[in-house]
C-alpha cells in the first residue's frame, strides 16, 4: 500500500517543480495517506484495493492543490523581526524624546512647556503606529478599521495642536482646535468614503458639510459675532441635501426611463423567427 | 561544611508539584528465587556514593534552593524482612510512604519475602528522577548486582549533567535555536473534566490500586493493534478514554483531553546514557472530540489526536524556556508564584512506563516473574493511570490518596477499561486469524 501511495505521488509531484519544499510536501502528504487508510481499516474496511481507491478519491483536486503550492508566495517570516526592530526603534525614540526633555530644561530652563516634546512624541509614535496599523488594513480591505485610526489619529493631533496653541503660543481661541477637529474627522472620513466607494458616501457628504457649516458658524459667531444672519450657514447642510435628493432622483428617473425604452423596444420592436413558433 | 549541589529547573518543578502530589515514584518487582541482601546493599552503597543527590536534602530558600549533601548509613536506604505473613501487605506499607525533601535519603529500598517470593521495592523522591531515570537504575542495580555476585568489578552508574539544556543536546543548532524560542505554552491542558473521587476526608490515606491485565487479553490486542499498525500506547488512550467517559458520565459529544507523559530523552544525545540522573519527562495532549460509537471510533479520534503531537519535531519541548527564563529571572519564591499562577496541573493523566525487562533485571538466579512501577500518589481531584508490563502482562496503577470507596471507584474503572479491550478484541476478531 505505502508503496503505491509513493508511487502516486512521485508521479503527481513530477508536475510541480522539485523543491525541498515540494519533497516535505510530498512526505507529509504520504503520511497523511496512510492515515487515512489506516482509520478506514479499523472501521473495518479489509479489501486493500479498495482502501486505496478511496484514500485517493479524497484527493481528486490534488493536482489544482499542486498547482496551487507551487504559486503560493514564497514569504519570509518577517513579522516577528519587525516587531523586534519597532520596540528597537520605539525605545531609541522614548531615551532621544527624554533626553531632549532634560537637555531643554537643564539648559534652557523650560521644564514646562518643555514636556510638550515629550506628549507630541508619544503622539507622534502612536501616530505611526496607528499609519502602520492603517496600511494593513487598507491591504485587508478592512476601511472600518482604517477610519478608526484616522479617527483616533486626528484627535490625537487636534490635542496636541490645542495644547501648543495654549501653552506655547498663548493663543486665546485655542479650543477652536477642537471645532474644527469635528470638521477635520467628518472631511477625512468623507473622503474615505468615497476613496473606497464606500456604500453611505452619498449620505456622509451633506453630514460633512452640515458638521462643517455649524462649525464654521460658531466660530464666526464666537470670534467676529457673525450670529445674524450667520446661522443660515446652518441650514448650507440642509440645502446641499435637497440639491443632492434633487440629482438623484433626475438620475434615478433617467436610468428608469432607459431600462423602460429597451424593455418596449425588445417586446414590439426587435424581431426573431422563433417567436412564430416557440411554445415554451 | 557540606558539599552543595545545584537545584535544577526540574527538581524545583517537581517540587512545586507538591502541591499536587506526594512527589514518590515507586517501583516493585517480585523474584522466583532468593536474593543476596549483602550484595545488593553492597551495590546500593556504591551506586549511592557516586550518585550524591540520592543522599541530599533539599534545603529551600527565598531566593535559590540548594541540596546539600548528607551523611547516611544503609540503615538509612534498606529495610529487610525476609518472614513476611503477607508479602503483597508488607510491600504496600513499604511502598505508601513518602520521603521528607529535608531527608538525608531521597531513597529507600526494601527487600522482602515470605519464603516462596522474594521482592525489592524502592520509592525515591521524583525530584531526584523521573520513571525513565528510574527504569534505567533498576537495569543498572541488577546489572551491578549481578557483577557483585559474580564477583566482578566495574560497576557503572551515569553521573552527567541534570541540566534541563541536555534536553537539547541531540538537535541541530539550527533546531535548538527554535526549541528555545519555544515560549509559547501550547501544551497546557485546559481540560476541566475531573475523575469522580469522593471529596477529601480524614479516612483518606496513600493507595496503590492496581490491576493486571491477562495475558492473553494483552497479546490479543496487541495483536490486532499491530495489524492496525497501532502502539499500545495508542489502544490503552483509547480505552482509558473511552472508560473515563462513562465512570465520570462526561456528556458523550463533549470534547475530552488528557495529557500522556511522553520521554524527553528522545532528543538527547544517546538517548539520555550520559546525563545524570534527573527528571526529562513532558507530555503531548490527546483530545477526543466524543467518546464515539464504538471503540474503534475512540481509536480513530485518538490517532487523529496523538498524530500530530508525534509529528511535531519538537514534542513536549514547549514552554521549557519560558520556565527557565522564569526560574533565571526572579528568586524563588518569585518564580514559583508566578509559576503557580500560570501552571495548571491536568486533572487526569496517563503514563505508559512500559516494560521492566525481565532480562536485563534478573538478579543473579533470580527471575523476575512480576512486578510494576508508578508514578506519584495524586491528591484529590488529581489522579494518573500509569502502565507497566512484566512478561507479556500488564499492570495498570492508580496511586492516589483516598478512603474505601474511592478504591471501589477505581477497581470499577479498572473493569471499564478492560471491558474495552475486550469490546475492541471482539470488534476486530477478524484481525486476530
Amino acid at each position: 500500500m505505502e508503496d503505491k501511495f509513493k508511487s502516486y505521488l512521485e508521479s503527481a509531484f513530477r508536475t510541480i517543480a522539485p523543491t525541498k519544499a515540494a519533497m516535505e510536501y510530498r512526505k507529509q502528504t504520504l503520511k497523511d495517506m496512510l492515515a487515512r487508510a489506516q482509520e478506514l481499516r479499523i472501521k473495518g474496511m479489509t479489501d486493500e484495493d479498495l482502501i486505496f481507491d478511496t484514500v485517493l478519491e479524497d484527493y481528486e483536486d490534488f493536482g489544482d492543490k499542486l498547482k496551487e503550492f507551487e504559486q503560493k508566495e514564497i514569504k519570509t517570516n518577517s513579522a516577528k523581526r519587525n516587531v523586534l526592530l519597532g520596540t528597537v526603534i520605539g525605545v531609541a525614540v522614548t531615551v532621544i524624546l527624554v533626553v531632549a526633555y532634560l537637555l531643554v530644561g537643564l539648559l534652557g530652563h523650560l521644564w514646562h512647556p518643555g514636556w510638550l516634546i515629550i506628549v507630541g512624541g508619544l503622539f507622534l509614535g502612536v501616530g505611526v503606529l496607528l499609519g502602520l496599523a492603517g496600511i494593513k488594513a487598507i491591504a485587508k480591505k478592512r476601511f472600518v478599521a482604517l477610519r478608526l485610526f484616522v479617527v483616533i489619529a486626528e484627535v490625537l493631533l487636534s490635542v496636541f495642536v490645542f495644547l501648543l496653541l495654549q501653552i506655547v503660543f498663548k493663543f486665546n481661541g485655542s479650543w477652536m482646535a477642537f471645532l474644527a477637529m469635528v470638521a477635520l474627522i467628518l472631511g477625512v472620513d468623507t473622503a474615505i468614503a468615497f476613496f473606497t466607494n464606500s456604500k453611505g458616501k452619498w449620505i456622509e457628504l451633506p453630514i460633512f458639510v452640515e458638521g462643517l457649516s455649524v462649525m464654521l458658524y460658531v466660530i464666526l459667531g464666537l470670534v467676529i459675532s457673525f450670529w445674524h444672519p450667520g446661522w443660515l450657514l446652518c441650514l448650507v447642510g440642509v440645502v446641499f441635501a435637497v440639491c443632492e435628493l434633487v440629482v438623484f432622483v433626475a438620475l434615478h428617473n433617467n436610468k428608469k426611463e432607459k431600462k423602460e425604452k429597451k424593455k418596449l423596444s425588445d417586446k414590439f420592436v426587435k424581431t426573431d423567427e422563433k417567436y412564430w413558433s416557440d411554445w415554451d | 561544611m557540606a558539599k552543595i549541589l545545584k537545584a535544577e529547573i526540574w527538581d524545583k518543578m517537581q517540587y512545586l508539584f507538591r502541591d499536587f502530589y506526594d512527589r514518590m515514584v515507586h517501583c516493585v518487582q517480585i523474584y522466583d528465587a532468593p536474593i543476596d541482601v549483602d550484595a545488593m546493599k553492597n551495590v546500593l552503597l556504591w551506586t549511592t556514593e557516586k550518585t550524591p543527590i540520592l543522599h541530599s536534602a533539599f534545603r529551600v530558600n527565598a531566593v535559590e534552593p540548594y541540596w546539600s549533601v548528607e551523611d547516611y548509613s544503609i540503615d538509612d536506604i534498606v529495610t529487610v524482612k525476609l518472614d513476611c505473613e503477607d508479602l503483597d501487605s508488607t510491600i504496600d506499607e513499604f511502598i505508601c510512604r513518602s520521603i521528607p525533601v529535608d531527608n538525608n535519603v531521597q531513597y529507600q529500598f526494601g527487600i522482602f519475602s515470605d519464603g516462596k517470593l522474594w521482592a525489592i521495592a524502592m520509592i525515591v523522591n521524583h525530584m531526584c528522577m523521573d520513571g525513565g531515570d528510574f527504569k534505567y537504575f533498576m537495569k543498572k542495580l541488577a546489572e551491578n548486582y549481578n557483577k557483585q555476585i559474580s564477583g566482578e568489578r566495574g560497576f557503572s552508574i551515569k553521573t552527567g549533567s541534570r541540566s534541563l539544556d541536555e534536553v537539547y543536546s541531540n538537535l541541530t543548532e539550527e533546531e535548538k535555536e527554535i526549541a528555545k524560542g519555544l515560549y509559547k505554552n501550547i501544551s497546557a491542558v485546559k481540560d476541566e473534566h475531573y475523575f469522580p473521587l469522593t471529596p477529601s476526608s480524614k479516612e483518606d490515606h496513600t493507595m496503590i490500586c492496581k490491576r493486571k491485565v491477562e495475558k492473553e487479553l494483552f497479546d490479543n490486542f496487541k495483536a490486532i493493534g499491530k495489524k492496525l499498525d497501532v502502539t499500545v500506547n495508542d489502544l490503552m488512550l483509547a480505552f482509558y478514554i473511552r472508560a473515563l467517559y462513562d465512570v465520570g458520565m462526561f456528556d458523550e459529544s463533549e470534547k475530552l483531553s488528557i495529557p500522556c507523559m511522553v520521554d524527553l530523552r528522545r532528543h538527547i544525545e544517546a538517548g539520555g546514557a550520559n546525563t545524570g540522573l534527573t527528571n526529562h519527562t513532558g507530555f503531548m495532549v490527546c483530545s477526543v472530540e466524543g467518546k464515539g460509537e464504538t471503540i474503534n471510533d475512540t481509536l480513530i479520534s485518538v490517532l487523529r489526536s496523538v498524530r500530530k503531537s508525534k509529528e511535531d519535531p519538537y514534542m513536549g519541548l514547549y514552554s521549557l524556556p519560558l520556565l527557565k527564563l522564569a526560574y533565571a529571572v526572579f528568586p524563588h519564591a518569585i518564580s514559583e508564584t508566578a509559576i503557580k499562577i500560570g501552571y495548571m496541573n491536568p486533572l487526569i493523566g496517563m503514563s505508559n512506563i512500559g516494560l521492566l525487562n525481565d532480562v536485563l533485571l534478573k538478579l543473579g538466579d533470580a527471575n523476575l516473574v512480576d512486578g510494576f512501577m508508578t508514578g506519584a500518589v495524586k491528591y484529590k481531584p488529581y489522579m494518573q493511570l500509569a502502565l507497566t508490563t512484566v512478561k507479556g502482562q500488564m499492570t495498570m496503577t492508580i496511586a492516589i490518596r483516598g478512603n474505601d470507596e474511592d478504591k471501589k471507584i477505581v477497581e470499577g474503572f479498572f473493569d471499564l477499561i478492560k471491558q474495552n479491550m475486550r469490546d475492541f478484541i471482539e470488534l476486530n476478531r477478524d484481525k486476530l486469524n
